[in-house]
């Protein structure tokens, strides 16, 4: 066999033209090789380069948190953590009372919000014959108030007034009488039919003469006794005190809890004083040096001689700490006796006919079960509290990993814990997951193996469009159509089985995964219809041969076989999902805290990222946080890569 | 002839590029509450007031204001927050001064839907919203309902003033959401009745939402002096300001046509010094 010696074989190698001895076939090769190389040195400088921002992090946030222990924060914050708790119970209980009133005030509690709401909807609609009249009425009131009136025209300005205040009225009965509960901007107000109409004339004359109806009146009236009835009941009554005690408890100790503050803040501005010191001291040398001029010279050697760089004597600034402890525990002990006689007062959850107060009774319960030793044991942590011990490395560290507060830019600590937005972001990306899964894999195997070729036709370029919308735009979708959407239809009665529903605000992790179901769709049908189709024909043959229908088939023999590239499809969705941004950013709310149901606000990895790091300073500790975050993100992103390749190799 | 037509085209271009080059741009970076509608405005009024100068005005939050002061790539700057220590830091180490102008006043309002029965609260009421305290209706005399709090994000410079004036500095509770704008909370306390946000003054005339009075006092202009959340609003400067961008700054600080402007927009007009 010889070669054929041609000019128009790109890669035989003795054609053409010949540089330092590259002839076109490895130009071509080197190129490519290139490419390739350069891709790995990229992602080996995005590795390096997020590692070579955060790696900073973990000794700032040490020092950071050392700070805050010198300073006497971290004392504070024991006793304000009592606080909240007390805080809490009192809260817990008013509630209790609010919501076993709403209950046995029934369809009575909701008419003045109705009210509300109606006329205000009704006053957007008739703003222009509002408008008129007041201007007619004005102009009559002036008549009408002159010493000598001229009669025509009074009667005229008279006539005319009736005329636009009839019409006002004959606007405003259109406008009322289109409204209905359904119109409500909150549906769980709708109350009782009856009261409609009612609620429609009141509305009408309420415009009209701008006093309170009688009906409003009335219902005023009827709410206030009903009220009253109810707090005369005895579990009732007793509660009330028992929420009185518990009020009592609080002031004494916040009143502790705000003068400590007060002077831990103060140590812990001089303690950042002295440490930023330094950078100041660096920062007027650098201008001493460029500055020229005599005058500016002698300012800014002023300036320097200013700042202060003694380190601020934390034992001295701390000692009103220390000597606090003999009122904590006085504090202590009464807070504690008041609870106790509020507690016995606190009535059994049975006898509330309401379930959000049964709820927030059980809550009490709880709490009372728990408090007595968060406060031996935060009072114990304050006795053994010493502003001078280290803070080790590793505490820090876990305090990232597993610390379920993320507080930035704060006043008094920074706080930097993952949890919140990873528990976010790994929520929103499970519902999402879950949905998309069975559109998308059964969407592949029907396109793939069961749809005749014209569906096919249609249904595939369909799905791979759905990649094609912007994030952006379906952000906004998401914001203005599928939230509102969400949030009217949860408000039927008919779905409040649901854990979860009713909705309150627009933006939630649901919305949110159900649009990342969406986006990720095309990515998981086209990987899992590429698994579908490494499926060896013969396999399919022999099936049907065998005498086995074509369902039998694709269930029986398809899937197993190729069961590894679906898997390995649905954890690359997983990465896109965990990695998608903008929807997240937008639709999920932004609220920093665990989600305790998938119908809360919550925020993400990546939402944080893009939301703060627009406005950090270069190299401070929030920068390094945020660094770090992206750092866990990518790691997320690689090992799910990993394994779905992993799981491909096995089994295939 | 025809190379006198040239001649003449090409001097008459270069008189145009001179009385082009004539014109002063001033160049203005910095804080979206400022620069998204009243920097503007002034910016047009001052041109029609006949003074020949284009303005270019970018607006992407008050952090910008001073790392292009410091890269020399503004004339000056707006910031609805002082100036930071580091930040102060980095302008002593190029050897540059920064200098402060108050450019106005913004009020920060508390809005709530406008179906809500509740219209009025104290300032610690305001405070235990916000730092998670109070969390039901019920707590601060209104119908029973789980507050929703909305608040800015943490970059915003309203986030860290609301802290400062409504929040004795306490920390934001776990459970508020933060948004990106002032429109996005007015959007979202509108459509939530048992929502709370706060948004600067210029906000409050949304649909569907209602400002709250904090400690008896509505935010109003004519309110400015006794009501508790209000802040100031900055232009900086590296160095006195001189030329055009002295004049503008003046004028637009200290005259009446600007005030006018200015409390058009829903903000307040610097004081008299």
């Amino acid at each position: 066999m010889k070669k054929k010696k041609s000019k128009n074989n790109p890669f035989y190698a003795g054609s053409g033209f010949r540089i330092l001895g590259i002839g076109k076939q490895e130009a071509i090769k080197y190129f490519f090789g290139g490419n390739a190389t350069i891709a790995i040195i990229v992602i080996g400088l995005i590795i390096g380069f997020l590692i070579y921002h955060s790696a900073n992090f973990f000794p700032q946030y040490r020092s950071s948190l050392e700070l805050y222990r010198k300073s006497g924060q971290e004392f504070v914050d024991y006793s304000a953590e009592q606080l909240a708790a007390q805080e809490q119970l009192k809260s817990l209980s008013t509630h209790a009372r609010a919501y076993e009133i709403q209950e046995r005030l029934g369809a009575l509690y909701n008419i003045a919000s109705v009210h509300s709401d109606f006329k205000a909807q009704v006053l957007k609609k008739i703003s222009s014959e509002r408008k008129h009249y007041k201007r007619a009425k004005s102009r009559y009131d002036n008549l009408k108030s002159e010493e000598n009136p001229n009669t025509d025209d009074l009667k005229s300005a008279q006539k005319y007034y009736e005329k636009v205040r009839e019409a006002l009225k004959a606007a405003a009965q259109t406008a009322v009488d289109a409204l209905d509960y359904g119109d409500l901007s909150n549906r769980l107000w709708a109350t009782d039919e009856k009261y409609l109409a009612s609620i429609r004339n009141s509305i009408v004359e309420n415009l009209l003469s701008g006093e309170k109806t009688a009906f409003l009146k009335e219902i005023e009236a009827a709410e206030q006794r009903m009220t009253e009835q109810v707090d005369s009941l005895e579990f009732i009554s007793n509660l009330i005190k028992a929420n009185q005690g518990f009020s009592e408890a609080i002031t004494p100790l916040k009143g502790y809890v705000t003068g400590l503050r007060e002077i831990a803040s103060q140590n812990k501005a001089q303690a950042v004083n002295y440490v930023t010191a330094k950078a100041r001291k660096d920062a007027l040398e650098d201008k001493l040096a460029i500055t020229t001029k005599v005058e500016d010279q002698k300012r800014t050697r002023l300036e320097m001689k200013r700042i202060l760089d003694v380190e601020p004597d934390y034992a001295k600034l701390n000692k009103p700490l220390y000597n606090s402890l003999d009122k904590h525990q006085e504090i202590t002990t009464a807070v504690t006796e008041k609870n106790k006689v509020a507690f016995a007062l606190l009535p059994d959850a049975s006898e509330f006919q309401s379930k959000i107060s049964r709820r927030k009774i059980d809550e009490i319960q709880k709490i009372q079960e728990n408090i007595g030793q968060l406060f031996s044991a935060k009072s114990k942590q304050m006795e053994s509290w010493d502003h001078s011990t280290s803070y080790p490395l590793g505490q820090a560290v876990i305090g990232f990993f597993f610390g379920t507060k993320w507080i930035t830019n704060s006043s008094w600590q920074d706080i930097y814990g993952i949890v919140p937005l990873l528990a976010g972001s790994v929520a929103c990306a499970i519902i999402a997951i879950l949905i998309a899964i069975p559109f998308s894999v059964g969407g592949a195997i029907y396109v793939n193996r069961l749809s005749t070729s014209t569906e096919q036709h249609i249904i595939k370029p369909f799905i791979e469009f759905i990649g094609a919308i912007p994030s952006i735009v379906l952000a906004f979708f998401g914001v203005v159509v599928l939230g509102t959407l969400i949030q009217e239809y949860s408000q039927s009665p008919w779905l409040s089985w649901i854990p979860g529903f009713p909705v309150e605000g627009r933006l939630t992790i649901m919305n949110a995964g159900l649009l990342l179901a969406l986006m990720s769709v095309p990515t998981i049908f086209t990987l899992c219809e590429d698994a579908l189709n490494n499926v060896p024909k013969a396999y399919k043959e022999a099936s049907l041969a065998l005498g086995a229908t074509k369902l039998q088939t694709v269930t029986k023999v398809i899937l197993p076989s190729c069961g590894s590239g679906i898997i390995a499809a649905i954890l690359l969705g997983f990465g896109r999902i965990i990695g998608e941004t903008m929807v997240v950013l937008l639709v999920m709310g932004g609220r920093i805290a665990i989600p305790q149901s998938f119908t809360d606000p919550a925020h993400s990895m990546t939402g944080i990222l893009a939301q703060e790091i627009g406005e950090v300073d270069e190299g401070s500790l929030h920068w390094g946080a945020l660094f770090m975050v992206g750092l866990v993100l990518f790691v997320i992103a690689l090992s799910l890569n990993y394994i779905s390749q992993r799981i491909l190799k096995k089994f295939t | 002839m025809k190379l006198i037509q040239t001649i003449t085209s090409v001097l008459a271009s270069l008189t145009l590029c001179t009385a082009i080059q004539a014109q002063t741009k001033l160049v203005i970076k910095g804080s979206d509450t400022l620069g998204a509608k009243m920097v503007p405005q002034l910016a047009e009024a001052y041109k029609a007031a006949g003074n020949n100068v284009s303005f270019e005005i970018a607006a992407e939050g008050s952090s910008t204001c001073f790392t292009s002061l410091l890269s020399g790539t503004a004339d000056f700057g707006m910031s609805s927050r002082g100036i930071k220590a580091s930040e102060k830091n980095k302008f002593a180490s190029s050897g540059k001064e920064v200098v402060e102008h108050v450019a106005g006043v913004d009020m920060i309002a508390v809005i709530v839907n406008e179906a809500n029965g509740v219209k009025k609260l104290t300032k610690e009421q305001v405070a235990g919203i916000f730092t998670g305290t109070i969390t039901d209706w019920s707590e601060v005399g209104g119908k029973a309902g789980t507050i929703n709090v909305y608040t800015r994000n943490t970059s915003s410079g309203t986030y860290k003033t609301f802290q400062k004036l409504a929040m004795n500095k306490k920390d934001y509770g776990k459970n508020s959401q933060k948004m990106a704008g002032n429109e996005q909370i007015a959007q979202e306390v509108a459509k939530d009745t048992n929502g709370i946000g706060y948004v600067g003054l210029a906000y409050v005339k949304k649909d569907g939402i209602a400002s709250v009075a904090v400690n008896g006092v509505l935010p109003a202009p004519e309110n400015s002096k006794q009501y508790a959340l209000s802040r100031n609003l900055y232009y900086y400067t590296v160095g006195q300001p001189s030329g055009e961008a002295a004049k503008f700054i003046k004028w637009s600080t200290t005259s009446s046509d600007a005030g006018k402007i200015i409390e058009k927009v829903g903000f307040i007009a610097p004081p008299k010094k």
